[in-house]
């Protein structure tokens, strides 16, 4: 296998997407959970 | 500290130790020493590459930062979750596929050898500097706080480390971040526990919350675009996404540690946890600083944490210094006193009296800020050298005049494990560069594997080790010089990403035309280093384009030299 070959066929997002979209979801979690922060901020 | 907690922390570190040595026992090949074998299950990795980024400053600073600004600097991690997206998408399959032991090999095969060399020999230097910083940083408050000579606590830092990652390499260093990160992780959250149950009684998390956000503490998203501030969601989002895509795609440190994973799906599961446990772990830690905050409203707090600051102040200023303190107590009983109508307001649903509260707190604030003022500058005029700054300090000073003997052992004990693992992986990482991109192509007929290749890695090891002690004795004499070399080091991150980025996803680029557009981009953020005032969080996305964009623009021009290997 060679080397371009072996990036050429490497696998995208596949059955992962799940894993990635959980990470957004938290991450949109996350900067709400902050935004409620800051409106309790001052 | 008491006898107990002095056995603790040292029966501690040399459990440490000796748990590192026994891991990395018995390694007669290359692929184990300098990438443990591509062996690891992804909850090694992931505490692996966890352990990595949270050095010794991070939970150090890290509290003390949420004392004393709030809990904003959360916003420059919130791009990090993407950029381990990206990295599970690209990098991993890449880097696992070709086997590769640095990050840098791949340019080789993608572009050409000069390449390689450029980016090595930017990571080298820019981690090469930093090392020394990271072993200097936290001995010198550890230092100050233990009565030890800085530069005996450098050098035991570094010991400490080296004594494992010399011997038993990637392997050992894997090991000894799982178990390290994890106690580190649970004597933080103890640490939390004490000092919420050492608030008064009564105090519930709203009131908790009301004090931290009646005085700018809950300051956690800023959502107005300033490139000059590093801390807003844009900044962390955008300028964040490309840092993170920066150190974890192409630092040798951080890459270093995924390599250890045993196939593509462990590297990725260990990324992925990564991006699920990051911010959420910063935001406890920043918590932890604002709880101490909160804490220091109910009980009065030192007039300034640095003991050296205190410690400086002269026979002549002696005087003056114990009537700021005196009128520093009796700001805090006011302030104090302002707390306690504010709670008594929101309980009993009286706005005009929180309102009277709100605004009596704040001037109460304004007024102990003020008094600190005047001790700093009392400080100064004591002694110019002294420092001035006491947010590092903030976290330990609570350690040690409230928790339980043996606790405050261990949490020491915590805090010299952070350092370790830091500089456990960036010493694996300099020597890995230094041994497969700079010696074994300078001199071919160098050993490749068995015994003699083994005792190479752990001289050049040794080497890097020797170097950050004697750069960790000379930032004692920097001064002020620290945080420029601390920023230096971040100037190559655009460039290196550039090339990366240029060599995933601009597949007709050759390698003269990337090398061209890196120098350009690298003489770019230098330029704006020095003559602008951009965050440098922006850096890096300014490098990136830089880089990508001329070398799709020099492709057209130049004919792409890169060459295809067999594997």
């Amino acid at each position: 296998v060679s080397r371009r070959e072996g990036e050429e066929r490497a696998p995208l997002f596949g059955r992962w997407i799940g894993w990635y979209a959980l990470m957004v979801a938290e991450l949109v979690a996350i900067i709400l959970f902050c935004g409620w922060l800051a409106s309790r901020n001052g | 500290m008491s006898g107990l907690d002095w056995a603790v922390l040292g029966g501690t570190l040399a459990f440490f130790v000796a748990y590192g040595l026994w891991r990395g026992r018995g390694e007669r090949r290359m692929d184990e020493y300098l990438v443990a074998g591509r062996a690891m299950p992804w909850p090694m990795v992931a505490l692996s590459v966890m352990a990595t980024q949270a050095s010794a400053v991070t939970f150090l600073s890290g509290p003390g930062q949420g004392f004393a600004d709030g809990m904003r600097f959360v916003q420059f991690y919130f791009g990090l979750p993407l950029a381990m997206i990206v990295l599970c998408v690209t990098a991993i399959p890449i880097y696992q596929k070709l086997k590769v032991f640095t990050a840098y090999e791949y340019l080789d095969t993608r572009f050409d050898g000069k390449t390689r060399t450029l980016a090595a020999g930017l990571f080298l230097l820019q981690r090469g500097l930093q090392v020394g910083l990271s072993i200097y940083a936290p001995s010198l408050i550890l230092s100050v706080i233990l009565g030890w000579d800085v530069r005996f606590t450098c050098m035991l830092m570094a010991l400490l480390a080296v004594a494992y990652t010399a011997f038993g390499g990637s392997k050992a260093v894997s090991h000894t971040q799982a178990l390290q990160f994890t106690i580190i992780l649970a004597t933080m959250g103890v640490a939390a526990a004490v000092v919420w149950s050492a608030l008064p009684a009564g105090v519930t998390a709203g009131d908790a919350a009301t004090a931290a956000g009646a005085l700018g503490r809950l300051n956690a998203l800023e959502l107005r675009f300033d490139p000059n501030d590093r801390y807003n969601l844009w900044s962390g989002l955008i300028g964040g996404f490309f840092l993170q895509l920066a150190y974890f795609g192409t630092d040798q440190s951080q890459v270093g540690r995924y390599l250890t994973g045993s196939s593509i799906k462990q590297s990725r599961l260990g990324l992925v946890f990564n991006g699920l446990v990051k911010i959420p772990m910063q935001l406890g830690i920043l918590g932890l600083g604002v709880l101490l905050f909160v804490f220091y409203l109910f009980v009065t707090p030192p007039l300034f944490f640095n003991p050296a600051g205190r410690a400086a102040i002269d026979p002549a200023h002696r005087a003056e210094w114990t009537a700021l303190e005196d009128r520093h107590v009796r700001e805090a009983g006011e302030r104090r006193q302002e707390l306690e109508s504010l709670l008594a307001a929101r309980k009993a649903a009286d706005p005009t009296a929180e309102a009277a509260a709100r605004a009596g707190l704040a001037l109460a604030q304004e007024k102990l800020a003020a008094t600190r003022k005047e001790a700093t500058a009392l400080i100064t005029a004591s002694d110019a050298k002294a420092p001035t700054s006491d947010t590092n300090y903030v976290f330990l000073s609570f350690v040690l005049a409230h928790l339980p003997a043996g606790l405050i052992g261990l949490v020491f004990a915590a805090v010299f494990a952070a350092s370790m693992n830091s500089t456990s992986a960036e010493l694996n990482a300099l020597a890995s560069t230094t041994v497969v991109d700079v010696i074994q192509r300078v001199k071919p007929d160098a050993p490749r594997e068995g015994k003699r290749a083994l005792l190479l890695s752990r001289l050049v090891t040794l080497g890097w080790a020797g170097f950050a002690v004697l750069f960790a004795e000379f930032a004692s004499r920097l001064g002020s010089l620290i945080e420029a070399v601390n920023i230096l080091g971040s100037l190559f991150y655009g460039t290196i990403l550039g090339l990366f980025l240029t060599a995933f996803y601009a597949k007709r680029v050759g390698g003269t035309a990337a090398f061209t557009g890196a120098l350009v981009a690298q003489a770019v953020v230098i330029a704006c280093f020095f003559l602008t005032k951009i965050s440098f969080l922006w850096y890096n996305l300014i490098a990136c384009v830089i880089v990508v964009g001329l070398g799709l623009a020099l492709s057209r021009a130049v004919p792409p030299g890169g060459r295809v290997r067999s594997a």
